[in-house]
């Protein structure tokens, strides 16, 4: 009985979230698939995929293709180099870990709008090619993020575990791979995913340090979204946008649920007496 | 599979601080032998371990298993194993894998890690519980598996940091049961790292640490009779410190006279008494050498100490108070007025080398320290 109350909790809970979450979303995913929707009409007159054909004129599929290099670069720099600073804050490994959060909060506490400009002399400067320049300044934007996720996860897991495998005969590397990273997966997904989200929804710094010449899913949807006023087309590549980042939040629900199922999440690792 | 662990003039320092964690630290242990590490905390007991595991490189000394030289090897190749104050199971394994994992980081397949790992988890009575996880375990079966997971890395040496002491009173005594049958069967080196003196008494030595030095190395009953020094006996309890003046023969104090060998003339000194060594009788009976006040009480199980402050006594300074244990069914009230009898053998002088610190503490107090006597009976 406690569990069917429990169960019907979770589901009026989780209505509005929906409801939240959905609700901006319910217009464009008409607009996407509709030929003519004039006002007041609360649904589209005509349905169609004239959006999506002229979406893939505009270049939708290589901008999406560029994105999701964009976002998945930005992971694997940003994910080990979260882990790495997660682990000294974590585990209080450095002395000055006020001044080291600062310096990792720097680049989200000033406006990326700046960050990006400053930074695009810089690069300049530096004969950094663009790609090049963008992957890393918003492994940069990112690393906070993946920091601070890691950070908690290192501070649940108790350091001595690393040190036990060693008195069991494993050598670093065999420990990294078969204690550190199944103990803390589920906070290197999450960092993961931050990550790559940081890489695919980025507008200001692609546009600044790209040149231009990088044009990711924002940039067309930004440059379609400033257009004609074309709705059908607009909302088309919104909906593609969202989809890689519905795939993974999936993801990540999944690869959560499953760990759940099968034992306990990192911090589980302190154990109890 | 045992080894003989030594330890040369091992000196450490942790970063940043003002004194030493080790200090000139010489220890040896027999093969198959158990030594067990004591000291208050603070005293560099699990420095000296993770020294001996090659978590810790010292500044200074050696570190030897048989002939070898263990400072340039690391941790994982010393065929030496751990076992922290938590299990510190993997989490993401089962118990049979967490048992499997030495082999397995030995590069064992997996399938014959785990049937190696069946017959350790067989020695510490957990075969039912290979597939379970760490969480579905209890305290105690989650350190049985740690000491299996331990010994299946067939390590020369077993290092065990207060491994039980988060257990409570029956487990832990299981788990010394336990520690005794593996020592049977397996005969690691063993160093163990305990608070627990009880548990100490398991060792075949004993070595006592204060401030990063060893003061004592020696068995248990060496150590209880003939403790090296004020430290070691503080350390271990029951001892009451009583200033003594030489006289021929022996030292008065406040117990009266006590005969030892080789008295130093003419410096005053502590003498250790044990509680057990000491009686409550009437006040004006024939036995008592000394009367005083009850002043306190304590209980321990079925022992019951009482703490008498003795009075002043000629050449023997002002009131001191002895630590006395009393048979069952004899409790003094508190305010009483008793008598103290010198019943047995457990009364002893230090050396004064032994123990500078102690020495220090001794000589503020305008008392000195001599050469050490066990002295016997002085019925």
């Amino acid at each position: 009985m406690n569990a069917r109350r429990a169960a019907l909790g979770q589901v009026v809970a989780a209505v509005p979230l929906a409801v939240w979450f959905a609700m901006p979303l319910v217009p464009i995913v008409l607009w996407a698939v509709a030929a003519r929707w004039s006002w007041p009409a609360a649904l589209p007159q005509r349905w169609g995929l004239t959006g999506w054909r002229e979406a893939g004129a505009a270049g939708l599929p290589s901008a999406m293709a560029r994105s999701t290099l964009l976002g998945l670069a930005v992971a694997c720099l940003a994910t080990p180099l979260g882990a790495m600073a997660g682990r000294a804050l974590g585990w209080r490994l450095t002395r000055h870990s006020g001044a080291a959060s600062l310096v990792l909060l720097a680049p989200i506490a000033i406006p990326p709008f700046a960050v990006a400009t400053g930074l695009d002399t810089l690069v300049l400067r530096a004969r950094l090619p663009g790609s090049l320049a963008v992957v890393l300044v918003l492994s940069v934007l990112a690393l906070p993020y993946t920091t601070y996720i890691l950070r908690a996860a290192y501070t649940a897991t108790d350091p001595d575990l690393e040190l036990q495998a060693r008195m069991l005969g494993a050598a670093p590397r065999y420990v990294l791979r078969s204690v550190t990273i199944p103990v803390l997966r589920p906070a290197l997904v999450t960092a993961a995913a931050m990550a790559f989200l940081v890489g695919w929804s980025d507008y200001v710094v692609t546009l600044v340090l790209g040149g231009g010449r990088l044009v990711t899913a924002p940039m067309l949807l930004a440059s379609s979204a400033s257009g004609t006023g074309n709705e059908p087309l607009v909302a088309a590549i919104s909906v593609a946008s969202i989809l890689p980042l519905l795939a993974v939040v999936a993801g990540g629900v999944l690869v959560r649920r499953g760990r759940q199922g099968r034992r306990p999440a990192a911090a589980r690792c302190r154990h109890e007496w | 599979m045992s080894g003989d662990l030594r330890l040369e003039s091992v000196g450490f320092r942790y970063p940043h601080r003002d004194r030493d964690a080790l200090d000139e630290v010489t220890l040896g242990v027999a093969p198959a032998h158990l030594l067990a590490v004591v000291g208050p905390s603070g005293s560099g007991k699990s420095t000296l371990l993770r020294v001996v595991a090659g978590l810790l490189r010292p500044d200074r000394g050696e570190v030897r298993l048989g002939d070898r030289s263990l400072l340039e090897v690391a941790p994982e190749r010393r065929g030496i194993s751990m076992m922290f104050q938590k299990p510190l199971l993997f989490p993401h394994l089962d118990v049979l894998d967490n048992v499997a994992f030495a082999d397995r980081a030995a590069g064992v397949p997996r399938a014959r890690a785990r049937a190696a790992a069946r017959g350790y988890l067989d020695v510490v009575h957990l075969a039912d519980l290979a597939r379970s996880r760490p969480r579905e375990l209890s305290g105690g079966q989650e350190q049985r598996v740690a000491l299996a997971r331990a010994l299946a890395a067939h390590p020369q040496v077993l290092l065990l940091d207060e491994p039980f002491s988060a257990l409570d009173p029956e487990l832990r005594a299981t788990m010394h049961a336990l520690l005794e049958e593996v020592r049977a069967a397996f005969a690691p080196t063993t160093v163990m790292v305990t608070h627990d003196l009880a548990e100490a008494a398991m060792a075949d030595t004993i070595a006592v640490l204060d401030e990063g030095r060893v003061v004592q190395h020696a068995d248990i009953d060496a150590l209880y009779r003939r403790p090296a020094s004020i430290t070691v006996a503080r350390l271990l309890g029951g001892f009451s410190e009583l200033a003594g003046t030489p006289v021929e023969g022996g030292y008065d104090c406040h117990l009266g006279f006590v005969p030892a060998p080789a008295p130093r003339a003419g410096e005053p000194t502590v003498v250790l008494v044990r509680q057990e060594a000491l009686q409550v009788v009437d006040e004006h009976g024939p036995h008592a050498a000394a009367s005083g006040l009850v002043v306190g009480s304590t209980r321990a199980g079925t022992r019951q100490v009482a703490k008498v402050e003795l009075d002043a006594a000629a050449g023997a300074g002002p009131t001191a108070s002895v630590l006395v244990e009393l048979p069952p069914g004899v409790a003094p009230p508190v305010g009483h007025r008793v008598g103290v009898r010198v019943t047995g053998t457990l009364v002893h002088v230090p050396k004064p080398s032994a123990d500078l610190e102690s020495r220090a503490d001794v000589d503020r107090s305008g008392e000195g320290a001599v050469d050490g006597a066990l002295v016997r009976d002085r019925q």
